[in-house]
């Protein structure tokens, strides 16, 4: 039973309902609407974005569901990102960014896992100037306090 | 446009069952309204936002440029980053601009760190994780530094409910949510008094001169443990600590939730400390006692900061509980079985529960709700248990307890002949939620309760002998103990007749139904004319007081109630 949703600036997909589903938000509110043929409204999400997010539903349509196992190190994980999703992430800053908030609010949390991990990866490794030079971030420090921050930041990693 | 929410109840339906309503505004937070809230860091809450804007001097709320295109994201979701974050890569973010310096040292993503790489293994510096995080990996890490870069470089112009929560809730501690006190104190209690008033009914009550006597009330302090057992170790949730770093912590912690010393081997590790108390007269009757030292987990030392504690739960494998303060307080606040209070998520069957707040969060956003319900019988009991008193509590009772200072306490859980019953039909129909005993015995641990049972010779003023003591009973509780023995299997088979319907009906539903307790009573017998019988209301909507009960009266699983005639129960 196909399923039509309608983005922000008004453009309709129809997608399968298990498709869709991989959206808590949407999964809820069929479940509370009932059968229903009328589209299901999204007035958080692009157009863009939004094609770019069924895509992501469809490719990981037959996925189990996660548990979340608490015990799992968060840190270890950022380095799985599987190959289809390493593709699909390989966007502009803007869209990467679109993807993590539309995730966010459809309730999408393995779409929305992979956007961290790629804005994580991305911080990995750089130095400050060269995030702030990805991130568009101002420098507001004194000489001074960068110079403070600096000698706070002497840590040997390992004894 | 703030997209803060309310964390996500798990995707799982919530269940009928009756809920207080949660008819709640979160309190606009303004540092105006609390005087001389300062945020280390400098955080501000959004409604500060709208103060300080309309002042004519105002530069502009920093967060844009110095988050760049970060900004477009909510806090939430940046903290979820930098939760994938390592610790040098947290360092050299933070040396980008200051909301990132702020934000990469909020302190709970440092004792994640700190806990992951060192478990108990760390030794507490100065008021944050940062630093004991810092110096424990690098012992010549100079940690002066960070307490004065962070008065430096706090955050002028940075507006964020969500991370100044967790530190206004911190802040303004308990002093708002401790004046209600209904819960019953009594004195001189006779043990047939406890029992008819307070067991049996299963309703909780302070016994004010439970403790008094022990010799814990004239030793124990922080400087007794310290002096003792400095080098016990025990355990604090996650992780193993010593005593004397568990204390350094708790003195200089500014955790919004301490991290919470609960050791249920303080007996072995801290050696003569049992002999400084004892189990209360009221409590000796402990079934599980003839297991041995095969029993489930049931007796701990609980020690605490202020602000430390424990959220909504019910006591393991049914059993009743009781509780003694030797310093300090503790705030309990209680919901009857059948009531589930606001801000816990369970399935049907209880096997999951969840409560996405910390205690703190759940004062500040719940409490006010809890005070005025539609239904008057639907208020929780609450109550202060101060040095000396003893709190009890009934099997099956939601209870939720906070130390309003530093506090050293004793618990125990126990089967006696008032809950023996509910105890057996836990363990024999609820087989995958049996705790305390390592997994593998879970599935068995009925059939291991039951042998020791009959095996053994112990009574109740035996206390912890195990069951192949060659003692020699007097006639009396040799008669006692044919009583127990048919009391069981008179159980048992109302147990397994409940079993063979549940099968029988192929229900998946496991809820064992509640017998009327005396506040079920008060319930019924308030709200015989209300009867509006059962809606669907799930979540905020309106429901109203009673009539929304899906299991508790046992009207809809008649199972008990037919058994109990079959077998012309007695009770």
């Amino acid at each position: 039973m196909p399923v039509t949703l309608t983005s922000l600036d008004d453009v309709k997909f129809t997608v399968d309902k298990d498709v869709a589903e991989r959206s808590i938000l949407i999964k809820n509110m069929i479940e509370d609407v009932g059968e229903s043929d009328s589209p299901i409204p999204l007035p958080n999400v692009s157009s863009a974005v939004l094609k770019k997010v069924i895509e992501y539903c469809e490719h990981h349509r037959n996925d189990p569901v996660q548990v979340q196992d608490e015990t799992d190190d968060p840190r270890k994980r950022s380095n799985d990102i599987e190959e289809w999703d390493m593709k699909f992430m390989a966007v502009d800053q803007e869209m990467l960014f679109e993807i993590i908030l539309a995730a966010n609010y459809l309730d999408i949390k393995p779409l929305l896992d992979v956007g961290c991990k790629t804005v994580a990866n991305i911080i990995k490794g750089k130095t400050p100037e060269e995030i702030r030079k990805t991130f568009n971030i101002v420098n507001d420090f004194t000489p001074e306090e960068e110079a403070q921050i600096k000698k706070e930041n002497e840590w040997a990693e390992d004894r | 446009m703030p997209t803060h929410t309310l964390p996500a109840p798990s995707s799982q339906r919530l269940t009928k069952k009756q809920r207080i309503i949660v008819r709640h505004e979160k309190p606009k937070m303004t540092t105006k309204h609390v005087m001389g809230l300062q945020h280390p860091l400098g955080i501000k809450p959004l409604g500060n936002y709208y103060m300080d804007a309309s002042r004519p001097d105002f530069p502009g709320a920093c967060r844009g440029p110095s988050l760049g295109q970060l900004s477009r994201l909510t806090d939430e979701l940046i903290m979820d980053i930098l939760n994938l974050l390592a610790p040098r890569e947290l360092l050299t973010l933070g040396a980008t601009s200051r909301v990132l310096y702020g934000l990469t040292h909020l302190d709970d993503m440092w004792k994640t760190l700190t806990i992951e790489r060192f478990k108990g293994d760390w030794t507490w510096q100065g008021d944050t994780w940062r630093a004991t995080f810092l110096k424990q990996s690098d012992p010549s890490y100079n940690t002066d530094l960070i307490l004065e870069n962070r008065e430096a470089l706090k955050m002028k112009h940075f507006y964020s409910d969500v991370l100044f929560q967790s530190f206004y809730c911190a802040a303004i501690g308990m002093d708002p949510y401790v004046s209600v006190e209904n819960i019953d104190k009594r004195s001189g209690l006779t043990l047939d008094e406890f029992i008819q008033e307070y067991e049996k009914p299963g309703k909780p009550v302070i016994i004010q001169d439970g403790a008094k006597h022990w010799p814990a009330m004239q030793k124990w302090s922080t400087e007794y443990f310290l002096k003792t057992w400095p080098e016990a170790v025990l355990r604090a949730e996650s992780v193993d600590v010593t005593m004397t770093n568990y204390f350094k912590y708790a003195e200089g912690t500014k955790d919004e939730s301490p991290l919470y010393l609960f050791d249920k081997n303080f007996g072995e590790r801290c050696e003569g400390i049992l002999e400084d108390m004892e189990v209360p007269v009221y409590f000796r009757e402990d079934f599980f006692g003839m297991m041995g030292s095969q029993r489930p987990d049931y007796r701990w030392l609980i020690v605490g900061p202020a602000r430390s504690g424990s959220t909504f739960h019910k006591d393991p494998n049914a059993t009743s509980a009781w509780n003694a303060v030797i310093t300090g307080s503790k705030k309990w606040i209680m919901f009857p079985p059948h009531i589930l209070p606001p801000g816990v998520f369970t399935n049907d069957d209880e096997s999951e529960v969840t409560s996405p707040v910390s205690l703190m969060e759940w004062f500040s956003n719940f409490y006010a709700s809890t005070q005025f319900p539609d239904d008057p019988t639907d208020r929780p009991l609450e109550g202060i248990c101060r040095e000396g008193e003893i709190m009890f509590v009934p099997r099956g009772w939601w209870h939720a307890v906070v130390n309003l200072d530093d506090c050293i306490a004793v618990t125990q859980n126990y089967v006696g002949s008032q809950n023996l019953r509910e105890t057996m039909e836990f363990l024999y129909l609820k087989r995958d939620q049996v705790s305390g005993v390592a997994d593998e015995r879970r599935e068995g641990l009925y059939e291991e309760f039951k042998e020791a049972f009959f095996k053994s010779n112990w009574t109740p003023e035996e206390g912890e002998k195990s069951s192949e003591d060659e003692t020699v009973l007097t006639e009396e509780e040799i008669l006692k103990r044919k009583q127990l023995k048919e009391k069981w299997l008179e159980n048992e088979r109302v147990i397994e007749q409940i079993a063979k319907k549940r099968s029988e009906q192929g229900s998946c539903c496991n809820a064992v139904p509640e017998k009327l307790s005396f506040w079920e009573q008060a319930k019924l017998g308030a709200n015989d004319k209300k009867g509006d019988g059962e809606n669907g209301a799930t979540d905020a909507a309106e429901s109203s007081g009673s009539g929304g009960f899906s299991f508790a009266f046992g009207f809809d699983s008649d199972e008990e109630a037919e058994v109990e005639n079959e077998n012309e129960e007695e009770q």
